[in-house]
């Protein structure tokens, strides 16, 4: 199995130190998820993995790549839902389409096969009959969906997602959660899941990796997460519970 | 009214007023997007600075004030990228900073003659052949780029690090889209002044916005809205004997909150 995403010691400071010494690999066509609490440097990682933050020691391989070398189609990226202006004059279809204007060159219209690339992508995410409604009017789970659609449409390897599953509701996180995996399944597409919910994402992904300026542990959901080591990702007055495909219950007086 | 056609000064300020609604009915769009008015406040008053400068050093202040705000912007821009300043404090550190260099500079020519009033609230008595040329030649340079650009300027607007990972020069975009509105905003500010050229750059769109849902929609609608309260303030002005761009950037306030309040108010 290849490697898609390397880090390698790699560490990231803005004023401090945000990443510290963090190695990890995700193998393509896994899922792996990176949760930890707000603060924890989630996003610087996805940040470095996106080449939009050099780590100043250390390196970062996007498929052999180093980020920003690694172009356009290669990552599709998926921000937080709430970074997105409700009221911003777009339909789900432009908001795909977008993705595909982004690599014109002089001639900025979108040929016939490109507009078919749109569309199939919104068909893909089961949004091809609210193709033209106003994004803003969509629900949570629908605005996720055309998100997916417009990172798929570049037809990227790995997908990298910042906390997906904020806003949804439990079914539609299961719907959102079973559209991931088959695209693992069925495109062999390699998934980055960064997320503060550890519980939402246990159940779908091969590999967990706990943040918290350090990689903590990174394993298997299926491993015992060692309980000191969700005490230093998520502080000491926290009580877990999980309910993932191993009913894995891991308590501090257990 | 009709024997305003036969002015010359009122033509050319129709002709001009009719290419500024095409421009800032198009970048109104994306600085309301983008959350820029401020911004656009800033880069305007920016022009007195350089009007100054080109008073003192006697050179063309048309010339020096597009430099002055040109290099303003782009200053601007660059500080705010590398995390210097916040956004808000650049600009009013630019903009307290190029009135009071302005006044300063313009003090020490105490025998020069400054319109002060034309250039903070617009003369369209100033306005020249070479000011429409200078406007026609920048409309037609300025849409083929709009065009070209436009659904790339579109999205960094929605997501500027999305557009960015999605291979959008993001940074070449931004920087070229204030050099474009800081030379919309300088030509502009012979016939509405510094202070109210800002509204040509944010009443379009919010007008527009508070109608329509979809962008195609919009930025005719923006364009038509601007030239209704440039030519309608125009006309208006010489009927009630008030200055221009006052009259147009009023008419335009009112439109817009008798627009907002029949949106709100609809069942």
């Amino acid at each position: 199995m290849k490697e898609a995403v390397v880090l390698d010691r790699v560490w990231v400071k803005f004023d401090q130190v945000v990443l510290e010494d963090i190695s990890l690999t995700v193998q393509e066509r896994h899922i792996l998820s990176v949760v930890g609490p707000n603060g924890s440097g989630k996003t610087t990682l996805l940040k470095a993995i996106l080449g939009l933050k050099d780590p100043y020691r250390g390196s970062i391989r996007v498929f052999g790549e180093e980020p920003r070398r690694a172009g356009r189609g290669v990552v599709g990226y998926l921000p937080q839902m709430n970074s997105i202006e409700p009221n911003f004059p777009v339909s789900a279809y432009d908001m795909v389409a977008f993705s595909r204007f982004a690599g014109k060159s002089l001639w900025p219209l979108l040929q016939k096969s490109e507009k078919n690339l749109v569309k199939d992508a919104l068909e893909r995410v089961q949004m091809g009959h609210l193709a033209e409604r106003h994004f803003g009017s969509l629900s949570g789970g629908q605005k996720q969906r055309v998100l997916i659609a417009r990172a798929l449409v570049l037809k990227p390897k790995i997908l990298i997602l910042d906390e997906p599953s904020t806003g949804l509701d439990a079914v539609a996180q299961d719907q959102f959660y079973a559209m991931l995996r088959t695209f693992r399944d069925a495109d062999g597409m390699t998934i980055l899941i960064v997320s503060h919910d550890i519980g939402a994402v246990s159940g779908i992904v091969d590999e967990i990796a706990c943040l918290n300026r350090k990689i903590h542990f990174h394993g298997r959901p299926s491993e015992t997460i060692r309980y000191d080591a969700l005490e230093k990702v998520f502080g000491k007055d926290i009580r877990f519970v999980f309910h993932d495909s191993n009913c894995l219950t891991c308590r501090k007086d257990s | 009214m009709s024997e305003l056609l036969h002015m010359d000064f009122f033509v050319r300020a129709l002709a001009m007023g009719l290419l500024l609604s095409v421009l800032f009915g198009i970048l109104s769009f994306f600085v309301v997007l983008r959350k820029m008015a401020f911004m656009g406040a800033g880069i305007s008053h920016t022009v007195f600075g350089g009007l100054a400068v080109g008073v003192l050093l006697n050179i063309d202040p048309f010339l020096s004030s597009l430099v002055f705000c040109m290099l303003s912007s782009f200053i601007i821009s660059r500080l705010v990228r590398s995390g210097a300043l916040s956004h808000d404090s650049g600009i009013g550190i630019f903009f307290s900073f190029s009135m009071g260099l302005g006044a300063l500079l313009l003090s020490l020519r105490k025998a020069y003659t400054f319109d002060l009033s034309g250039t903070l609230f617009g003369n369209i008595l100033g306005i020249t052949p070479v000011d429409v040329k200078m406007t026609l030649a920048v409309t037609l340079a300025t849409l083929p780029l709009l065009f070209v650009f436009f659904h790339r300027l579109l999205f960094m607007s929605l997501d500027e690090t999305v557009a960015r990972v999605s291979g959008v020069h993001t940074r070449a975009l931004d920087s070229g889209f204030m050099l474009l509105l800081a030379l919309v905003i300088v030509i502009s500010v012979k016939m509405v002044g510094i202070i109210l050229v800002t509204a040509l750059a944010v009443l379009p769109a919010s007008f527009s916005l508070a109608l329509f849902r979809d962008y195609r929609k919009v930025i005719p609608c923006s364009i038509l809205y601007c030239a209704v309260i440039i030519i309608g303030g125009l006309f208006l002005s010489y009927w009630a004997d008030t200055p221009a761009g006052a009259t147009m950037v009023v008419l335009g306030a009112v439109l817009y909150f008798l627009t907002l309040a029949a949106v709100h108010l609809k069942p």
